[in-house]
């Protein structure tokens, strides 16, 4: 992914969620405060983690049974 | 005959008993000039002619011709008015015994074609 | 980084660039403008502050973002702008300065739009988070987006003070109908007022006329048929009978016309 193509706060957005995704719903106070540096107010926060936690229980399902995970997000938080 | 003057002027009823007197010899003639005392001869006396004015206080000429219509008095009326309004010939053209509507003041020659008109035709409506 | 997809950034701006697009859109009047450009700009560039000036003659409309998510709108005359806006206004060629104590630089852009309005353009960024320069036809892009935008918003602001206009005279005229009504009324019962009152005085007139014609009339043939009589009657009768009813009857004659020209008067004072 071209990085200087994608401005910094989408960035900043898409790794945080993805992280807290990954990492099975890990949230710190540094990413609260990365996403409010990037620009995004409490509500645009809230939304972004939303869609972390979606992703999040469509994991787990995957997991239990037995599905594998659209690569393309993995991806995606690696490249960013 | 019998002449009956009905007029309030007690001057014109002598004006034209004078005149009636001077054409005709034979006339009985009666003058009123209380209305009211007319109407009450009419049916005693029973005249053979009348003249009548129409304008009089508290009984007109119109209310002796309508006393007459509603008896069924059929006596020939010459209406002798000083009122020259249209409106009033009209109006005494509905009584069908009145034959003549002569303007005041009539002169003796007046007088004199006005009775040879009714001893002539003798039936009165047909020189109405 | 492992780079899997080479059309990912287009496909992520292409979309930022399509949600911006109907984001404005859906704006309807230029305050809302700005909160709306602060959604979706952070998804398409690196910024700390953006400034939008739309250009009408002497008119500026001005729209100011910054990334912690302040917005505001206001309008200003051209002279008001800072000399840095006013350089790259003049020249017309993009610009861009550094500041090493603050360590911002800012980039700025002129644009020809539609019917010979200007805009400028002018972003603020930290070289933490630089502007980066990839994304110049991006901006283009917001330019025209929000100069359309705009110049729409101008004209429904335009045709809905020119419709208040119109609705203001409008108002004003069916006031003056109104007004024109009722004078048209009181002239309307004027008239007929006066015409009524024509109407009762000719009846009265007409009936004061018939009332003198018989009141004069019936004393003076009285007075008309003694003199007649008078050769038919020998002199003696009529010095007798006759003369003392003339004199009398000229006396009522005489009566009447004193009553006459007192009703005439009466009618007189009656009418003013």
């Amino acid at each position: 992914m071209d990085s200087e193509l994608v401005p910094n706060s989408y960035k900043v957005a898409v790794r945080t969620v993805a992280n807290a995704a990954l990492s099975d719903g890990h949230v710190e106070e540094k990413d609260f405060d990365a996403l409010m540096n990037a620009g995004f107010n409490e509500d645009e926060i809230q939304e972004l983690f939303a869609q972390a936690d979606l992703v999040n229980m469509l994991n787990t399902i995957a997991n239990i049974s037995g599905i594998k995970i659209d690569n393309e997000i993995v991806e995606l938080s690696y490249s960013l | 005959m019998k002449v009956f003057l009905i007029d309030d002027q007690k001057i014109t009823n002598v004006l034209n008993r004078k005149y009636l007197s001077m054409i005709r010899e034979d006339l009985e003639i009666f003058d009123f000039d209380d209305p009211e005392l007319a109407m009450a001869a009419l049916e005693t006396e029973k005249p053979e002619l009348i003249f009548l004015d129409l304008n009089m206080p508290i009984v007109s000429g119109w209310d002796i011709l309508t006393f007459m219509r509603n008896r069924k008095i059929e006596i020939p009326v010459i209406i002798l008015t000083s009122s020259s309004s249209q409106q009033d010939r009209e109006k005494a053209n509905l009584f069908h015994n009145v034959f003549s509507f002569q303007l005041k003041p009539l002169t003796k020659s007046g007088f004199n074609e006005l009775l040879e008109g009714y001893y002539l035709h003798g039936d009165y409506k047909t020189s109405l | 980084m492992e780079v899997s997809n080479p059309y990912l950034g287009y496909k992520i701006l292409f979309e930022a660039m399509v949600k911006f697009s109907a984001g404005i859109s859906m704006i309807k009047n230029l305050e809302e403008l700005p909160l709306e450009i602060n959604l979706h700009l952070k998804y398409l560039i690196n910024f700390q502050e953006f400034n939008y000036y739309f250009i009408k003659e002497n008119k500026v409309d001005c729209l100011w973002v910054n990334q912690t998510g302040k917005a505001s709108y206001s309008t200003c005359s051209l002279d008001q702008l800072d000399a840095f806006a006013q350089q790259v206004l003049e020249s017309g060629v993009p610009a861009s300065k550094y500041c090493k104590v603050s360590k911002t630089s800012i980039h700025s852009w002129k644009f020809y739009n539609e019917n010979n309005h200007f805009s400028l353009l002018l972003i603020r960024s930290h070289s933490d988070n630089p502007f980066a320069d990839k994304s110049i036809p991006l901006i283009k892009v917001v330019n025209k987006i929000l100069s359309a935008r705009i110049e729409n918003l101008n004209m429904v602001q335009l045709i809905h003070f020119q419709n208040q206009k119109l609705a203001r005279l409008t108002t004003a005229l069916q006031a003056k109908n109104k007004e024109i009504e009722a004078l048209n009324r009181k002239q309307e019962s004027t008239i007929i007022e006066k015409t009524s009152r024509l109407k009762d005085s000719n009846s009265k007139l007409k009936g004061l006329i018939q009332f003198n014609s018989h009141q004069l009339r019936e004393p003076l043939t009285r007075v008309i048929d003694m003199v007649a009589i008078k050769d038919d009657l020998p002199v003696e009768e009529y010095i007798s009978d006759i003369l003392p009813l003339l004199s009398e009857s000229v006396l009522d004659l005489d009566r009447a016309i004193i009553e006459v020209v007192q009703r005439s008067e009466v009618f007189d004072n009656e009418e003013n």
